[in-house]
């Protein structure tokens, strides 16, 4: 069997179209106008605003703030997340969302299967292994943020719940694009869920969604086609590469990257220089349709 | 007679090289290397902190140093004494109250300059980590040999021979010195020499971060 | 009602003082507490002093001992300075291992006696590769008052130069050292070195010799070492608020003047007690 070798080489800085604007490292002075509110990320001294993490600055209005350039994910109410049942409490999850603190999934917040509305039972409480044990992935919504930062998730809708048989992938939570929905059915045949904490679930698209699915309890394990399973690897190669070159990952970016790769083989998206060729072209079509 | 470097003049620093976000699991990390002496740094915060050690108003700020070969000793806990003052006056640790920032040093080799390796790194490694800081700082490390002449950035057989070596701390705004730590025999002129040859390269080292961070695409 | 307003709001407290160029206890910013000095006072040590900086005590006490000295270096004895922080003189330390106070003291301290060739270890030398001395020397402070550094340096200062040092020999036939005469020499200390401590209020203000409250304020501290020949033997700013030339200029100016008081004290001392 041949084997690839490749000697290290020096990192490029790949090919920027142009300089980000707005780029400033803490100290930095953002501006001395005094009619701006600060925001996360700056400080205010002698009447002038500086930043305090390296980032870029964002203006709403009046308000200045600094992304930082890599930060664990910071929760804010309607985020849709993915995570990873992490212990079982009393009428508690905890969660690991990729967050400084685990996230906290009440037993509240969860729909019981059947769909019954009823208070939650003692018996309840001793059945919620059965429900979700430690390992579990979950998908959910923020519903509030604790006063010590701690997300609360709820898993009250029927499109919430455990997730079957997929690929979850790590990456930067300030890669994800804030847009109105985070469920994707790619028209390449698999599903994508864009976590705003950078964790992404892609799994095979199931057919009839039907609503009286045990309110999201039960995992479907029928045995996945290896077309589908093609699909959903070139999808994760697709992302994984984007999330390397630092673009922003929405449902149109990850489509566009998956037809430009089209024309290579599953396994040679590995490659550096492949993939950064096949960003390349996603990134030509991006910019060509003005989004 | 002084040994003579061969890779740049005396008045030049060694070649530098940085690399963050190395490690998976630390929230920020980075490494840093002056010439031939490398320095790893992973920074965990701002996290849970023992109710003896917390502070009420600002963050606790440990750092942990960790030498090459031995255990650490009295010199290490001076190491992370000057370190910690120094990150301390630059991190806004008012922004997290009762929390605990964790800096974890560890020296991977020492060809001279360990301590300004140390602070830089240390502070490429907050930056990784977005936390709150009010400036960045740039260390430089420089040797007065006997002759009275001035070797920035020396190499450990440099050290040796040297009279004295000076280590100072600028940080990016006003480039004013936050830390200063010497050993040896000197006159105050020619403190006053060593600070200004080291000051222009701590402007330049203040300018490169910037350089080094990853550019994200909007 | 200035002792709640102290409570509640020590640095507007403070500064209140500052205004008017002068500080609660009522010295000003570049003045230094009384310094008292007494020698000999540990008749069981080779070398004692006791050293008062306002209420900031400091005992140093040496003791000599003989070991065999490293194959690199066969003719350099060894000093070894330790300073200790008991619960005794501060609420603040809990008795165990050395605080990490401690630690950064002690190393401070053994970095000064080394830069400044305050002993020339040479001298503590018996028989070359056999036998040399070794001088530990024990600094415990009975009450900590800030500024501890300082009073410490002054006391090994004053202690060295107390050090009686009994003259011994290698018996060549037994090779065990035996004790030749009752006289004791004194050690030749080389270069005296004191250090100076400021503290930083408020980004700008420098304030000479900080008590425990105004350390405790402080926004950093320096610390400069000066020797006799008018040279610096250690400048020492860990962290803390940026410092500009004029200001650094200041320090070093107070803290050579500081020199001469402290070496002079030195040597009326020890004139006194040999009268």
């Amino acid at each position: 069997m041949a084997v690839d070798i490749r000697l290290p080489r020096k990192r490029k800085r790949g090919e920027l179209t142009s300089e980000p604007r707005g780029l400033v490292s803490p100290g930095d002075v953002i501006t001395s106008d005094t009619g701006f509110m600060r925001g996360h990320g700056t400080y205010m001294e002698d009447d002038k605003l500086h930043a305090s993490v390296a980032g870029v600055v964002e203006r709403v209005n009046k308000l200045i703030c600094v992304q930082p350039l890599k930060t664990r994910y910071n929760g804010e109410v309607g985020d849709v997340v993915v995570g990873r049942i992490t212990e079982v409490g009393q009428k508690r999850w905890r969660v690991d969302t990729n967050s400084r603190l685990n996230s906290i999934l009440m037993l509240s917040s969860v729909n019981l299967p059947g769909g019954e509305l009823r208070r939650r039972s003692a018996e309840d409480e001793l059945m919620m292994r059965q429900y979700l044990s430690e390992g579990d992935l979950i998908s959910a919504e923020v519903q509030s943020v604790f006063s010590d930062g701690a997300l609360s998730l709820h898993t009250r809708s029927l499109k919430y719940g455990k997730l079957g048989q997929g690929i979850l992938l790590k990456v930067s939570p300030s890669l994800v694009k804030r847009r109105k929905t985070h469920f994707h059915n790619l028209p390449c045949g698999a599903s994508v869920i864009l976590g705003n904490n950078g964790y992404i679930w892609i799994s095979p698209t199931v057919e009839n969604e039907s609503s009286d699915t045990a309110g999201g309890f039960i995992q479907n394990l029928e045995p996945v086609s290896e077309d589908e399973r093609g699909v959903i690897a070139r999808l994760r190669n697709c992302i994984l590469g984007l999330a390397e070159h630092r673009l922003m990952l929405y449902d149109t970016s990850v489509l566009y990257t998956y037809e430009t790769s089209t024309k290579y083989e599953i396994h040679e998206l590995l490659k550096p220089d492949v993939m950064e060729e096949v960003i390349h072209l996603a990134r030509l079509k991006l910019e060509q349709e003005g989004t | 007679m002084t040994s003579q470097r061969a890779d740049c003049g005396n008045l030049e620093l060694r070649s530098q090289s940085c690399e963050q976000n190395l490690l998976s699991r630390p929230d920020g990390s980075a490494t840093y290397c002056q010439g031939d002496t490398s320095v790893i740094v992973a920074v965990y915060g701002p996290a849970e902190v023992k109710q003896s050690k917390e502070f009420l108003d600002k963050a606790t700020l440990e750092v942990i140093f960790k030498p090459k070969v031995g255990i650490p000793g009295c010199s290490e806990k001076f190491q992370e004494r000057l370190i910690r003052n120094t990150c301390e006056t630059i991190v806004l640790t008012a922004l997290h109250p009762r929390s605990s920032i964790n800096i974890i040093i560890q020296v991977m080799h020492n060809a001279g300059s360990l301590l300004s390796c140390c602070v830089n790194s240390t502070c490429m490694a907050l930056l990784d980590a977005g936390l709150p800081m009010s400036c960045l700082v740039a260390a430089v490390t420089c040797s007065l040999s006997c002759d009275g002449d001035i070797i920035l950035d020396p190499t450990s057989q440099q050290e040796k021979e040297a009279k004295a070596i000076l280590t100072f701390v600028f940080e990016s705004r006003d480039n004013e010195i936050i830390t200063s730590n010497t050993h040896g025999i000197y006159s105050i002129k020619q403190y006053y020499s060593c600070v200004e040859a080291c000051r222009k390269y701590g402007f330049v080292s203040c300018q490169s971060p910037l350089g080094t961070t990853n550019t994200v695409e909007q | 009602m200035a002792a709640d307003f102290k409570t509640a709001q020590p640095v507007e407290y403070y500064r209140q003082f500052l205004k008017k160029d002068v500080r609660p206890d009522g010295r000003e910013l570049g003045e230094i507490r009384s310094t008292i000095v007494n020698i000999g006072s540990i008749s069981t040590a080779e070398g004692s002093a006791l050293v008062k900086l306002g209420n900031t005590t400091v005992i140093c006490g040496i003791k000599a001992e003989l070991c065999t000295p490293t194959n690199d270096e066969p003719k350099k004895g060894f000093v070894v300075p330790n300073v200790d922080l008991p619960p005794l003189c501060s609420p603040r330390f809990r008795p165990g291992p050395p605080s990490e106070q401690a630690q950064v003291v002690s190393q401070f301290i053994a970095d000064v006696l080394k830069d400044s060739k305050m002993v020339n270890h040479e001298d503590l030398c018996i028989a070359e590769g056999k036998i040399v001395w070794v001088l530990y020397c024990d600094m415990m402070c009975l009450d900590y008052d800030g500024n501890v550094i300082d009073a410490c340096i002054i006391s090994l200062l004053a202690a060295l130069r107390n050090v009686a040092l009994p003259s011994i020999e290698v018996d060549e036939e037994t090779a065990k050292p035996k004790l030749t005469s009752s006289t004791s020499s004194t050690m030749t200390v080389q270069s005296l070195p004191v250090s100076t401590s400021f503290a930083i209020f408020d980004n700008s203000i420098l304030i000479a010799d900080p008590t425990n409250e105004e350390e405790n304020l402080a926004t950093g501290v320096v610390t400069v070492v000066t020797n006799e020949c008018g040279e610096l033997c250690a400048l020492h700013k860990p962290g803390g608020s940026s410092l500009s030339e004029s200001q650094i200029q200041e320090c070093v100016k107070r803290s050579f003047s500081r020199g001469d008081e402290i070496r002079k004290l030195l040597d009326e001392t020890f004139n006194s007690l040999d009268r």
